[in-house]
C-alpha cells in the first residue's frame, strides 16, 4: 500500500519536474525567432484493477509537444516570401524613382538648357561666347546623361552583388536544413518523440531562404523535409543539397543570373523560374524597372545625338567649312555603336557588327519637318540556323524583327546590322543599340575645342544681281540630306517666259500645288514662270530647295552660290533649335522630352503599383504572423500561471511522499 | 483569441512605425512645398510636369529671342530714321536746287550727307557686325567705287558708284514656334534695290541717285530738266521705299509686342498649371500632419501602457 504511495507521488513529482522544464523552456525562448511554444503531454497510468475497483497508479508524461499548424506556417512563409520579393523590388525602383525626380539632376533641365545654348548661337551665330556658352551647356546635358547612365549601372553592380549574396546564403541554409534533417531522422528514430527544437530550427530556415528564393516544402515519413525552386528543381532532398550558382550569364556575361549546380558546370534557369524572395525582386526589378530605364535613357541620348548631328551636318561653320571640306566637323555629338555580345556556348565563328541607321530625313522636295529615328527601348537577339539562316528578334516583346539568310547588312528598328561571317546553327548574339549608349555620349572633341567648328550657318545662299527690275525674291534656300552645293555658282537667267540656267534635274512647284519636273530622261530647258495660271512658287535641285515670290523681269538672273563669309546666318542653328519640339524619336511620334517623360510616368507607376503591393503584401504578413503567434507564441502571463500551476502540482506531490512516509512510519511505531 | 507576448511588442512597435513613416512623409512634403516627393506619388502627375516645364522653359526661350528682336530691330528702326532724317533734309536740298542759281551753294552739304548716308549704311552694332550686310556681318557693306560715278541713263551696272559687298540674307530668329522673324535688313534691299511702289527695281541705287543729283549740281554733268526732273523722283521714290523698309520693320516689332504679350499670359497659366500639379494643398497637409501626430501618440501611449502589463511583476 505504501509503495503504492511512492509511486504515484514520484509519477506526480517527475511529470510536474517536467512539466516546470517546459515552462522554463518557454520562458527563457519567448524572444527567440521562430520559436514554437512546446507543453508535456501528461495522461494518467492504467489502475490495477481490484475488488474495490482500479485503483490509480498516477501519472505519466507522453511527449512533449509544440503547438504548431503546418497550414498557418506554410501560410506564412508564403506571405513572407511575396513580401521580401516587392520590398527587394520597391527599394531598388524607388531608387531610380528619386533619380528621375530630382529637378535639378534629371534630364529635363540639362536638355532645356542645352537647347537655350543652341537658341543664343541662333541669335548670335557670329560671337564666339554664344557658340562657347552652347558647348558648355551640351557638356552638362552629356554629363548629365552619363552620370544617369553610371547610377544605373551602379545599380546593375548592386543587383549583380546582392543575387551573388543570396544565392550564397540560401545555398548556406539548405546546407544547413539539410543537416538538420539528418539529425531530426537521426534523433526522432532513436526515441520515437518529436525532435522539437530542431524543427522549429528548420522551420526558421526554411522561412530566411523564402525571404531570399521562393521554394516549396514537402515533408517526408523519417521526418526531413525537401525544398523546391522554381517549377520544381530541388534545392534539397532529405540530406542532399542541389546548390544554387550566381554566374555571368552565358548570353550576356554582365549579368549575374541565377542556375543550378550540375556535374561540370551550372545550368542557367530562365529569369521566369525565379520567383519570390530577395532573388525574385531583383530578377523582376532588372527585367522591368533597369533594363527599360537604361534604355530609355540611351535612347534618349541616341535619338538626340543622331538626329542633331544628321541637321548639323547640312550646316556651314563659322570658317565656311561645310559637308565635305576638310576642316568641316559634321558629328557634333559623338555615339558608341550598338553593343554586341555574342553567346559564350557560340560553337560556330559568327562575326557581325551594328551600327545606326540613318535618321528619317526630312522629306523633298521642300526638306521641311525634321529628322527622327525609330530606335526601341529595347535589346535584340540574333539567332542563326541551319546553313547561315537567321533570324531577329527584339527581347522587350519577343516580336520577330528580321528573318534572313547569309552574309550581308539588316536594318531593323534603326539599327544597321552588317553580317560578316554567318554563325554555326544555334549560335546566338545579343544586340543592345541603346542599353549603355548614355554614358558614353559625348561631345566631339574638336568642336569641344573649337566653337568656331558648330556649323550654324547654311551652306547656300542667293543672291539677286542688283540691276535686277522684276519683283521676284528668292529664299535663301534651305539643303537636304546629299545635297551638292552650288560650287562652281548657278546662275538663274530670266527670259520671256522662264528661269534658264540649270542643267541638272529639278523639280518646281507652283502656287497651286502643282509641279513640273526635269529629269534625266526628260530635260527640260527652261523653268516656266507660270504654270496654267499659277505661279512659280519654289524650285529644288541637287537636294536644296528655294522659294519663289514675285516676277522675274526680262534679263534678271539671280545667283545660287555657297554661302561665303556668311557669319551672321544662323538658318541651321535655328533648325537645331526646331529639334526641341519637334518628334524625333519613336518613329517620329514623340519628342526627346516626352520620351523621357514616359519613362518618369512608366517608372514612377510601376514604383507605386509596388508600394501599393508591398503595403498589401506586408499586412497579410503581420497577419499571418499573427495567426501563428496567436498559436504558437510564448505568452509570459501564460507561462506565469503554469508555473505557479506545476509549482502547486510539484508541491502536493512531494506532500504526497511525506504523508506516505508519515503513515510508513505510524506502522513501524506500532510495532 | 490567444494573444502571445510577441504580439503586443510587434503590433506595438509596428503601429508607431507606421505613424512615423506617414508623418515623414507629411513633414517631407510640407518642408519643401511639393505635393509629389517623387513621381511614385503621382506618376502621371509628375511626368505631365516634366511636359509643361519643358513648355514653359520653351516659352520663356521664346521670350527671350523675342526680346532679343526687340533689341535688334530697334536699333534698325533708329538707324533707319537716322536715314530717313538725311533723306528729308535732302529733300529740302533737292527743291532748293531746282533753282538753280543755289545749285552751288548747296552742293558741299549735299556731299556731306552723302557721306552722312554712306556712314550710316555701314553702321555697326555695339559687337562690331555690320547691321546691314546681310549674312556676312563681318564685311563692311558699302565701299564707294573710286573713279567710275555713274553717268547717263543712270542704269545700275557693276559699275555703280558705290558697290555693295555683303550678300541678300536676313538673319533671323525663331520668335514662336511657328514664326522665324527677320531681325534685319541688308544693304541689298535697302539701298542697291530701290523698288517703287509696283515692287519692281528701279535700276538706281540710293547712292548713285544722290550721286548723280550731286554731279548735276557741281556741273560734272550737264544740267537739264530732265535729269532735274529724274532726281526729283529718285529721291521722292527713294523716300517712300526707306518709309516701306521701316513700315516692315515696324510692323515686326508691333506683331513681337503681340507675341510678347501672349508669351507672358501663357508663362502665368504653365506657371499655374504647374503649382496645380507640384505644389502642397498646405491646409490639408497640415490637417494631415495634426491626424498622423495624434494617431503616433495615442500609438505610443497604449504601447507604454499595455507592455507594462505582466504577470511577473505581481508575482
Amino acid at each position: 500500500m505504501s509503495s503504492g504511495f511512492f509511486s504515484i507521488g514520484l509519477s506526480g513529482l517527475a511529470v510536474a519536474q517536467l512539466n516546470l522544464l517546459t515552462t522554463e523552456h518557454n520562458i527563457v525562448n519567448a524572444n527567440t525567432d521562430g520559436y514554437t511554444r512546446q507543453r508535456v503531454l501528461q495522461s494518467a497510468n492504467v489502475g490495477v484493477m481490484a475488488g474495490t475497483g482500479a485503483i490509480g497508479q498516477g501519472v505519466t508524461a507522453v511527449t512533449t509537444e509544440r503547438l504548431y499548424d503546418r497550414f498557418v506556417t506554410a501560410q506564412m512563409n508564403t506571405a513572407q516570401t511575396e513580401t521580401s520579393s516587392l520590398k527587394a523590388y520597391y527599394g531598388q525602383i524607388s531608387q531610380i524613382d528619386a533619380m528621375l525626380a530630382d529637378s535639378s539632376a534629371g534630364l529635363s533641365p540639362a536638355l532645356q538648357s542645352f537647347f537655350a545654348g543652341v537658341q543664343q548661337v541662333a541669335a548670335n551665330p557670329s560671337l564666339l561666347p554664344a557658340r562657347q556658352s552652347m558647348i558648355s551647356s551640351a557638356q552638362t546635358m552629356v554629363s548629365r546623361f552619363q552620370s544617369m547612365s553610371a547610377r544605373l549601372d551602379d545599380l546593375g553592380v548592386q543587383v549583380n552583388d546582392r543575387i551573388t549574396n543570396a544565392v550564397s546564403e540560401v545555398n548556406d541554409f539548405a546546407a544547413q536544413i539539410a543537416k538538420l534533417n539528418g539529425g531530426i531522422r537521426n534523433a526522432e528514430a532513436g526515441y520515437g518523440q518529436p525532435a522539437n527544437d530542431l524543427r522549429d530550427q528548420r522551420d526558421q530556415l526554411v522561412l530566411e531562404i523564402n525571404k531570399r528564393i521562393k521554394v516549396t516544402t514537402t515533408s517526408n515519413a523519417d521526418g526531413t523535409y525537401n525544398l523546391f525552386v522554381g517549377s520544381g528543381q530541388q534545392l534539397v532532398v532529405g540530406v542532399t543539397v542541389v546548390e544554387l550558382t550566381a554566374e555571368g550569364s552565358k548570353a550576356d556575361a554582365s549579368k549575374i543570373v541565377i542556375g543550378l549546380k550540375v556535374p561540370g558546370g551550372s545550368q542557367e534557369l530562365p529569369d521566369s523560374l525565379i520567383v519570390g524572395g530577395e532573388l525574385g525582386g531583383l530578377v523582376a526589378f532588372r527585367n522591368e524597372g533597369l533594363e527599360p530605364a537604361a534604355n530609355e535613357i540611351g535612347r534618349s541620348a541616341a535619338s538626340l545625338a543622331l538626329t542633331f548631328n544628321a541637321q548639323h551636318a547640312l550646316g556651314q561653320d563659322l570658317m565656311g567649312s561645310i559637308a565635305g571640306d576638310s576642316g568641316f566637323v559634321g558629328q557634333f555629338f559623338t555615339i558608341p555603336n550598338p553593343k554586341i555580345i555574342a553567346n559564350a556556348e557560340n560553337t560556330g565563328s559568327g562575326a557581325i557588327s551594328a551600327s545606326f541607321a540613318a535618321p528619317t530625313a526630312p522629306g523633298a522636295p521642300n526638306f521641311s519637318g525634321n529628322f527622327s529615328t525609330n530606335l526601341t527601348n529595347s535589346s535584340y537577339q540574333i539567332q542563326f540556323g541551319a546553313a547561315g539562316a537567321y533570324t531577329i528578334t527584339r527581347l522587350s516583346d519577343n516580336v520577330q524583327v528580321q528573318t534572313g539568310s547569309g552574309a550581308g547588312s539588316v536594318t531593323f528598328d534603326g539599327v544597321t546590322l552588317a553580317i560578316g561571317t554567318v554563325g554555326a546553327s544555334g549560335d546566338k548574339f545579343v544586340i543592345k543599340p541603346v542599353n549603355e549608349l548614355a554614358k558614353d555620349i559625348a561631345i566631339n572633341t574638336r568642336i569641344a575645342a573649337d566653337p568656331r567648328l558648330v556649323a550654324a550657318g547654311a551652306p547656300v545662299a542667293v543672291k539677286p544681281t542688283i540691276s535686277n527690275t522684276g519683283t521676284m525674291v528668292m529664299s535663301q534656300g534651305v539643303v537636304g540630306v546629299g545635297y551638292t552645293a552650288p560650287s562652281p555658282a548657278i546662275t538663274l537667267n530670266t527670259t520671256a517666259t522662264g528661269l534658264t540656267g540649270l542643267s541638272v534635274p529639278w523639280t518646281a512647284t507652283y502656287s497651286d500645288g502643282s509641279s513640273v519636273s526635269s529629269t534625266i530622261a526628260v530635260p527640260l530647258a527652261e523653268i516656266a514662270k507660270t504654270n496654267g495660271g499659277a505661279i512659280l512658287a519654289s524650285i529644288s535641285f541637287n537636294n536644296m530647295a528655294f522659294n519663289v515670290t514675285g516676277s522675274p523681269a526680262l534679263n534678271d538672273t539671280f545667283t545660287i552660290q555657297k554661302n561665303t563669309g556668311g557669319v551672321q546666318d544662323s538658318r541651321n542653328a535655328i533648325l537645331f533649335a526646331k529639334l526641341q519640339t519637334q518628334n524625333t524619336t519613336v518613329g517620329g511620334t514623340a519628342t526627346y522630352q516626352s520620351s523621357y517623360s514616359r519613362l518618369v510616368a512608366d517608372n514612377g507607376v510601376r514604383t507605386r503599383e509596388a508600394k501599393v503591393q508591398l503595403d498589401a503584401r506586408t499586412a497579410v504578413l503581420a497577419q499571418s504572423q499573427a495567426s501563428r503567434d496567436s498559436l504558437s507564441a510564448v505568452n509570459l502571463d501564460e507561462e506565469a500561471a503554469n508555473m505557479l500551476k506545476f509549482q502547486q502540482a510539484y508541491q502536493a506531490s512531494s506532500k504526497i511522499l511525506a504523508i506516505g512516509s508519515k503513515l510508513f512510519d505510524s506502522i513501524l511505531q506500532i510495532g | 483569441m490567444r494573444v502571445s507576448t510577441s504580439m503586443i511588442f510587434n503590433s506595438g512597435t509596428s503601429g508607431i512605425q507606421n505613424r512615423q513613416s506617414d508623418l515623414y512623409k507629411v513633414q517631407n512634403q510640407m518642408s519643401t512645398g511639393r505635393r509629389i516627393l517623387t513621381p511614385e506619388d503621382d506618376p502621371i502627375g509628375a511626368s505631365e510636369a516634366l511636359l509643361v516645364t519643358q513648355s514653359k522653359g520653351v516659352n520663356a526661350q521664346f521670350l527671350d529671342n523675342q526680346a532679343n528682336a526687340q533689341t535688334q530691330l530697334n536699333f534698325l528702326e533708329s538707324t533707319l530714321g537716322s536715314i530717313t532724317n538725311e533723306f528729308l533734309r535732302i529733300g529740302e536740298l533737292v527743291a532748293t536746287a531746282i533753282n538753280q542759281s543755289a545749285g552751288a551753294s548747296v552742293a558741299p552739304e549735299l556731299k556731306g550727307r552723302l557721306e552722312n548716308l554712306i556712314g550710316l549704311a555701314n553702321t555697326q552694332d555695339g559687337t562690331g557686325k555690320y547691321i546691314f550686310s546681310g549674312y556676312q556681318s563681318n564685311t563692311k557693306p558699302f565701299d564707294v567705287t573710286g573713279g567710275v560715278p555713274p553717268v547717263g541713263g543712270f542704269s545700275l551696272s557693276g559699275t555703280t558708284y558705290v558697290s555693295y559687298m555683303g550678300d541678300s540674307g536676313k538673319p533671323s530668329l525663331q520668335v514662336s514656334p511657328s514664326q522665324n522673324m527677320a531681325v534685319s535688313e541688308n544693304g541689298l534691299d535697302v539701298f542697291m534695290q530701290i523698288r517703287d511702289s509696283a515692287g519692281n527695281v528701279t535700276g538706281r541705287s540710293l547712292f548713285d541717285s544722290l550721286k548723280n543729283m550731286q554731279n548735276m549740281i557741281d556741273g560734272t554733268v550737264p544740267y537739264s530738266a530732265a535729269t532735274q526732273a529724274q532726281v526729283a523722283a529718285d529721291v521722292t521714290t527713294a523716300l517712300s521705299h526707306i518709309s516701306g523698309v521701316r513700315a516692315s520693320v515696324g510692323a515686326r516689332q508691333n506683331s513681337l509686342e503681340g507675341l510678347t504679350n501672349s508669351g507672358v499670359d501663357v508663362a502665368t497659366i504653365y506657371d499655374s498649371r504647374l503649382s496645380a500639379l507640384q505644389d502642397l494643398d498646405y491646409t490639408a497637409a497640415i490637417s494631415e500632419f495634426a491626424n498622423y501626430k495624434m494617431q503616433l501618440e495615442a500609438a505610443q501611449l497604449s504601447f507604454k501602457q499595455s507592455s507594462q502589463l505582466s504577470l511577473f511583476n505581481i508575482l
